[in-house]
């Protein structure tokens, strides 16, 4: 680390620059579409909204699933890195950490844009009031509040206290009123061996309590339909199944992301090509999982030959959303296996375009799971279908934007990249005395 | 009514007074509210009523609530529906309610939306008053008047200003079965009414077409009558078959359904009584009116067996099971019988009961027994046979016409010639609640009260073998300045100074008069109090006897015979054959489509609502590329006809495509109006042989696929999932 | 105790809707247009499911009227995050419409499809609000609603009863769909009572339950097609 890189990871932050401002102003404005549809949708009520009944759930529980999974990047990966010291994760921890915190950001707004009434969410909070009512944590969206809540809770801090550090060395060199807000998040950072300790011991026990929230976090939103008796929701393996398949679409964003950091900020640098190699690999091991998975549910039904659940069934595979689903299946597989188990193909360009694809197979596989189940009930008179309306792709949509925006006001703040954590790691290197101790810095 | 309006001002006092700040409409809410109910507020209140959506007669009981009457239950001892109501029976408190009904007399400009205008009473009874004395005096014959009002006193009342002015009596405006189908009974059992069929106590019911669970004469009583005769303490279940060429809801409630060929109705008939004579099941009487009846040679079975489409071996077991019942009852009615050779149809199965001797047997057909609420009244000639009606609309182009409580534009193929008559007379006033698409072409249209808000008698139209009448009198305080077609026709007696013949002051007048009859009647010597009786009758809405009886009916001396359809080749080369059918809530009439309970309302097999749909199976719907919800184009015998949604159906045979009746209305409110189809537009053909009516049914016709559609439908499944085949 | 409970004689129904409309009458549901309708969105608390068997010419029809099943052990209940839908001491499974946030879980969790969601606010062109039923909440947009048995009725006649001094009678309490039945397919009244019309039909042989595989304890029990006497009942 020389100055030089220092200054390279400090310029979005304290220099900006024309593409993050072109950014930050285009995500504003899909951002901005998402508000304009929700206000519409609450002054209108949920009927400009396409969905019906049967199908109650639509793109906004879609949405939700979505980036509840896209969440799982960052934490929960950064954590398992960490634990098991792999040197490589040093420049992805941050931004993959932000992934999380915004993605959850996000996901979370998508229950409150789905209920009827929104502007009585607060009845879910186990709030104190004189008429003694409290919510039922009898029911899966009680404790989906509970632990997303966590998560959120959880995620921020795992996402700050190793940012504390570099928030002290901006507050350092920051001036005028950022200098102020950068005191106060710096939490009065010295860097003392003192604080270090402490640090470190923060960072090891947060990744520790957040591996299992995470695993939670996902089960628990796989139970909302596990744990009901609709056809082909009602499944054992819902849970394993979902954070697997979080686990997946997290490394892809996680991918994408970085790739569009390294061409965006130029980092190439810090985000090497052994970084894409690497997490290629990952990538890889979550396909096939997230293919085994997907096998062996819908051989289970399959072979089972429940009627209400055949019904769902060929639904998916021959019928309406047949197109759907294999398209899910070559982005979600077919095409991860051809490029992916080659060095070349894990090259940061072939690696993002396959991980846009598995987003895309990714948010395919929760409207999957979702529509064609709640379309096909147990009594067949009532079969629905569903086509979404033009406010729900705006939201969408807006989605999306509402991610950037968040993300690119998260590069203008705090550099994409641990200073702190790639120090210590080039430290480490050049000191070859000190080679064999890696292990003894541990988390750093 | 005084004391309404010193409850108003005294109240609206108050209100300026106190409640300057309040808001005007509660104000006005809370008035009402305590103006509208002698109750208490907020108190329920039930009093006694009869249906008017159709001529069956339900006895009804209504729920008031300060002021307004809320929900509709049916008499549980009126015998006609014992308790239940029908679909459209339960939506006529919508009707009440509805936000397009007429709410006072307008001048309307033939259907013009231009020119439109609203009139006081008197200004438009004295338009009518002088357009049917100039009318009457250049020639009787000159004025039309067409009645379809269920309302007895509205009959009465108009048949006697008719007979005082010298007019024609009025016409009879129903549908053309109805009409057939009283002409067979004519012929079959000399009666000048329609029969009445003791479904309940008969061990085997083949019904030939006759809608009787949907709509047909009573489908509540009829339907009440098959339950029990499953269910109620018999030694055994009683079974119930049904043939017609499209599976019906009647088809479909039935233990048996027996596709026919669509015209083969008839011949299915005949095929059964040659078995009955063989199997010698018939007397010797029996089989000679027969034989008068249709004095053909019998074809041979197997031509027989392609006629109706039947094999033979189903002919043979059928008569066999009608033949060893002990109470078998054959009905007959239905769309069928406005077909060109309904009268055959219909004729040829009825007579199979003459074959079976059950006429005047419990369990078999029945005298229908009626309370004469005429016999000690002024006399007023019965209403023009509809036969007879057009008829006369053919001969001479009427001056003036009067329709009253009807739309025969809507209820009668154009080729009965109503609508041009009414383009080419100088005046037509039309007396409506709704503007339908006959008073959509009238000069005056008068708008009427809605049941609930008149006195009135309803007679079954199609009697019981139970007497009965229904009384309603006038239980919420009218929507807007309406009134009762009776005191309409009252009020130009005056005007027409024939005020002598038609003394009554208004209908609640007559009514009383004619329960003080029934009640020196009914309660010999007069015993009782009559204003006792009358409440009671108020009360519960009408009279009736007890217990049902079994009145005589003979087979009719045969004076001519019933037409055959002759054997002619179809020449068309249109592919499909285009029917039309009843639903439970559709009728040629086209009834009930005004209200959105009714248009909400799934159809039991297709599940549409809110529009008209062409049913056809599934082959036939692949082969032209649409699937259920897909929209087609109709042309019938080479002409461009309409457009409307397609429904697959499982049960559909091929080549025929199936109409709802109904629909198609030119207005008739906001929820009806421009909305699905009117088959008979499309369906008419020639004239039914042996009544002199207009015929309709099945057309030769194709279809083409006409883009993707919207359909609004309530269940898209077809099978129960345990019947699903594993791959669709 | 009682417990509320229902029976359906399938042998009697002919389909005719009669009760649909009634439950429309009775229950101030909302009217949805043809649009609305054709979007999935119309509201029958009770609606006449018809299955075909086979085909033409050799084809079967069952109807089967389905609403609320008011189960023993009601899936939709223990979903909701607000305690709006619960079971009563009777038996019934009710509705909290002013409690309801409109997640719709409960609907999806219904292995009957029977509850509705109110998609838009509801519209009372006037006058036609004169008809409403004063004894029923009319819905806002944004809650749920389902058949509730007709629990007005069921006040009105313990009401009625009390006032009068006495025991609630078997067969005083008439649903609006039963009362319209123009068959008297649908029988309504106390299970716990082994004397009332409805709990001898439940133990008949010829009384099914819908989807009883799933452990749900429905309340409706319908009696299937064919003669009564072969089934034992009384
Ligand atoms: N805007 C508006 N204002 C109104 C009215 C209105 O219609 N509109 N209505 C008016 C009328 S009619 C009324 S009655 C008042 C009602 O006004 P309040 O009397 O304030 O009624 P609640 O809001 O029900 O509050 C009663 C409190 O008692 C508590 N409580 C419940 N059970 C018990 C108990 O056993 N013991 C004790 N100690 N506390 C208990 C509850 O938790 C709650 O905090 O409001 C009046 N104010
Ligand atoms: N869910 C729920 N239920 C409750 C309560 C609660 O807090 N929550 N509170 C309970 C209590 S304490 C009470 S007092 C009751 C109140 O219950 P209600 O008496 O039903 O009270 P409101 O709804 O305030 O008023 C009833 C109607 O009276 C009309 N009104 C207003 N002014 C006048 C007038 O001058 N004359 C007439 N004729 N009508 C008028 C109003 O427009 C309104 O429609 O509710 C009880 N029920
Ligand atoms: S059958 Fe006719 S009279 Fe009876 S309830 Fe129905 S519409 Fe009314
Ligand atoms: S039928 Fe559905 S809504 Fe009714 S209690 Fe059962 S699960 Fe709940
Ligand atoms: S829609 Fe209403 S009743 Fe149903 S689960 Fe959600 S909050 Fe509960
Ligand atoms: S019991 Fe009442 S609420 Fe339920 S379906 Fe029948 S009429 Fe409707
Ligand atoms: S009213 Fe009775 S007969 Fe008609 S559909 Fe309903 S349950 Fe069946």
């Amino acid at each position: 680390m020389n100055p030089e890189d220092e200054r390279l990871l400090l310029a979005p932050v304290e220099r900006g620059s024309r593409g993050l401002r072109l950014g930050l102003v285009a995500s504003a404005l899909a951002a901005g579409v998402l508000c304009a549809c929700w206000g519409y949708q609450i002054a209108h009520d949920l009927g400009v909204a396409g969905i019906n009944r049967p199908v109650f759930w639509g793109v906004y529980i879609t949405n939700f699933v979505f980036w509840i999974g896209i969440s799982h990047a960052g934490t929960l990966i950064s954590a398992i890195l960490r634990l098991t010291g792999a040197e490589w994760r040093r420049p992805v921890t941050r931004c993959a950490e932000a992934i999380t915190v915004f993605a959850l950001a996000v996901g979370g707004l998508f229950p409150l844009i789905h209920l009827g009434r929104p502007w009585l969410f607060y009845w879910l909070l186990p709030l104190p009031n004189a008429r003694g009512l409290w919510p039922n944590f009898r029911s899966p969206l009680l404790w989906d509040v509970t632990a997303i809540g966590t998560y959120f809770l959880g995620s921020s801090l795992y996402l700050f206290l190793p940012a504390i550090p570099d928030l002290a060395a901006l507050r350092d060199r920051a001036t005028g009123w950022r200098r102020r807000v950068y005191t106060w998040c710096a939490l009065g950072w010295r860097g003392t061996p003192r604080q270090w300790h402490a640090l470190e011991n923060g960072i090891r026990v947060m990744a520790v309590l957040i591996l299992p929230v995470a695993v939670s976090v996902h089960t628990i939103v796989s139970w909302d339909f596990a744990m009901s008796l609709q056809p082909m929701w009602h499944s054992t393996i819902f849970g394993p199944y979902f954070v697997a398949g979080a686990i997946y679409s997290g490394i892809a964003i996680l991918v994408a992301v970085m790739a569009a950091l390294r061409r965006g900020l130029g980092l190439g640098r810090y985000i090497s090509e052994t970084v894409f190699d690497n997490l290629g690999l990952l990538f890889l091991t979550m396909a096939l999982v997230w293919a085994y998975f997907t096998f062996a549910e819908h051989l289970t039904v399959w072979y089972g030959n429940e009627p209400a659940e055949m019904a769902v069934f060929w639904e998916r595979v021959s019928g309406r959303y047949a197109p759907a689903f294999w398209t899910m299946v070559v982005l979600n597989f077919a095409v991860p296996m051809l490029v992916l188990p080659f060095r070349r193909g894990r090259r940061p360009g072939p690696a993002s375009l396959v991980a846009v694809g598995v987003l895309l197979g990714m948010w395919l596989e929760r409207f999957l799971i979702i529509i064609p189940s709640l379309a096909n009930p147990r009594l067949a008179y009532t079969v629905g279908r569903y086509v979404p309306s033009g406010v729900e792709w705006g939201i969408t949509f807006g989605a999306f934007g509402l991610f950037v925006f968040l993300y690119h006001l998260f590069l203008r703040c705090v550099p994409a990249v641990s200073l702190w954590e790639m120090r210590a790691g080039a430290a480490a290197e050049s000191d070859t005395s000190l080679a064999p101790e890696p292990a003894r810095e541990g988390v750093r | 009514m005084r004391r309404r309006r010193f409850l108003q001002n005294s109240a609206a006092a108050a209100a300026a007074a106190m409640l300057h700040a309040c808001a005007r409409d509660e104000v006005a809410f809370i008035e009402q509210a305590v103006a509208r109910s002698p109750h208490g507020p907020g108190e329920s209140v039930w009093r006694g009523s009869v249906c008017q959506q159709c001529p069956a007669g339900c006895g009804v009981r209504v729920r008031l609530v300060d002021g307004d009457a809320k929900k509709l239950e049916g008499h549980p001892a009126h015998p006609v529906n014992r308790g239940g109501l029908c679909a459209l029976g339960q939506a006529a408190v919508q009707e009440l309610y509805h936000p397009d009904r007429l709410r006072g007399p307008w001048r309307l400009s033939r259907g013009q939306p231009s020119g439109a205008e609203p009139l006081d009473w008197e200004v438009a009874l004295e338009e009518l008053a002088q357009r049917l004395a100039r009318a009457a005096r250049s020639s009787p014959q000159g004025v039309w008047i067409g009645c379809g009002s269920v309302s007895w006193p509205a009959q009465y009342l108009w048949r006697r200003l008719a007979a005082a002015l010298g007019l024609p009596p009025p016409v009879r405006l129903r549908s053309v079965e109805w009409e057939v189908e009283r002409e067979a009974a004519r012929r079959l059992f000399g009666l000048e009414d329609w029969p009445y069929f003791d479904l309940e106590r008969a061990d085997l019911v083949l019904s030939f077409g006759a809608p009787y669970l949907e709509r047909w004469r009573s489908p509540v009583h009829y339907a009440r009558a098959l339950a029990e005769q499953r269910q109620e303490p018999r030694s055994r279940r009683g079974r119930s078959i049904h043939v017609e060429a499209r599976l019906s809801a009647t088809a479909a409630a039935v233990d048996r359904w027996i596709p026919v060929r669509p015209g083969g109705e008839g011949w299915l008939a005949r095929a059964i009584a040659r078995e009955l004579l063989a199997l010698g099941r018939a007397s010797e009487r029996a089989a000679a009116h027969y034989r008068r009846w249709f004095p053909g040679p019998d074809p041979p079975p197997e031509s027989l067996a392609t006629r109706c489409g039947v094999p033979q071996e189903a002919i043979a077991e059928l008569a066999r099971e009608l033949a060893e019942s002990e109470r078998p009852l054959v009905l007959a009615g239905g769309p069928m019988a406005a077909q060109r050779h309904g009268l055959f149809h219909v004729a040829a199965a009825l007579a199979l009961n003459v074959l079976l001797g059950n006429l005047g047997r419990e369990g078999g057909v029945l005298r229908p027994r009626r309370f004469d609420l005429e016999r000690n009244l002024p006399p007023a000639p019965p209403l023009a046979t509809l036969a007879a009606g057009l008829q006369r609309l053919r001969g001479q182009a009427p001056q003036a016409i009067v329709i009253c409580d009807a739309d025969p534009v809507h209820m009668l193929p154009p080729a009965s010639g109503v609508e041009q008559a009414l383009h080419g007379a100088s005046f037509v006033a039309v007396m409506a609640q709704f503007l339908d698409d006959t008073a959509l072409l009238a000069d005056l249209c008068l708008p009427l009260h809605a049941p609930l808000e008149r006195f009135d008698i309803v007679e079954p139209e199609a009697a019981l073998h139970t007497a009965a009448i229904g009384v309603g009198a006038p239980l919420v305080e009218p929507l807007g300045a309406t009134r009762h077609p009776g005191d309409i026709a009252l009020a130009l007696a005056r005007a027409l100074e024939v005020g002598e013949a038609l003394a009554w002051p208004s209908v609640g007048a007559l009514v009383e008069q004619v329960l003080q009859d029934l009640h020196r009647r009914t309660a010999p010597g007069g015993t009782g109090d009559f204003w006792s009786f009358y409440e009671d009758v108020l009360d519960r809405g009408g009279l009736w006897e007890e217990r049902p009886a079994l009145d005589g009916l003979e087979a009719a001396a045969p004076r001519e015979p019933i037409p055959e359809p002759k054997l002619d080749r179809d020449a068309s080369r249109e592919p499909s054959l285009l029917l039309a059918f009843e639903t439970h809530v559709r009728t040629a009439e086209g009834r009930g489509l005004h209200l959105p309970w009714i248009q909400q309302l799934p159809d039991l097999l297709s599940t549409v609502m809110w529009d008209s749909w062409i049913e056809m199976a599934r082959a036939d719907a692949r082969r032209i590329g649409v699937r259920t919800g897909d929209r087609v184009r109709v042309s019938v015998e080479g002409q461009a006809a309409f457009e409307a949604f397609v429904v697959e159906s499982p049960a559909a045979a091929p080549g025929v495509l199936a109409l709802p009746l109904g629909g198609g209305q030119r207005d008739y409110g906001r929820w009806a109006r421009e909305r699905g189809v009117n088959p008979l537009r499309w369906l008419g053909a020639g004239e039914v042989e042996g009544v002199g009516l207009p015929a309709w049914g099945p057309v030769r016709a194709r279809v083409e696929a006409a883009g993707p559609g919207r359909a609004a439908l309530f269940g898209r499944g077809l099978r129960a999932p345990e019947d699903r085949p594993l791959r669709r | 105790m009682t417990r509320w409970a229902m029976a359906i004689d399938l042998d009697r129904c002919t389909g005719c809707e009669a009760c649909v409309v009634a439950c429309h009458a009775e229950n101030n549901i909302r009217l949805v247009g043809p649009e609305e309708a054709a979007r999935g969105r119309a509201i029958h608390w009770l609606r006449i499911e018809r299955y075909y068997e086979g085909e033409y010419p050799d084809v079967r029809v069952r109807f089967v009227p389905v609403l609320c099943q008011h189960c023993g052990a009601a899936p939709c209940e223990p979903v909701c995050p607000v305690y709006a839908t619960y079971h009563t001491d009777e038996g019934l499974n009710a509705m909290v419409y002013n409690r309801c946030v409109g997640t719709r879980y409960c609907a999806n969790n219904c292995p009957y499809s029977v509850r509705f969601f109110n998609w838009h606010a509801a519209p009372w062109p006037d006058p036609l609000q004169r008809q409403l039923n004063p004894d029923v909440a009319a819905r806002p947009a944004g809650v749920m609603e389902k058949c509730t048995f007709c629990v007005q009725r069921i006040q009105r006649a313990r009401q009625q009863a009390a006032d009068e001094g006495r025991e609630l009678r078997d067969g005083e309490v008439q649903p609006a769909c039963a009362e319209s039945c123009p068959t008297r397919a649908i029988v309504f009244g106390d299970l716990d009572d082994p004397d009332s019309r409805v709990a001898r039909l439940s133990r008949s042989g010829r009384a099914r339950r819908l989807l009883e595989e799933l452990g749900t304890h429905p309340a409706v029990f319908y009696l299937a097609r064919g003669a009564r006497e072969s089934s034992g009942e009384p």
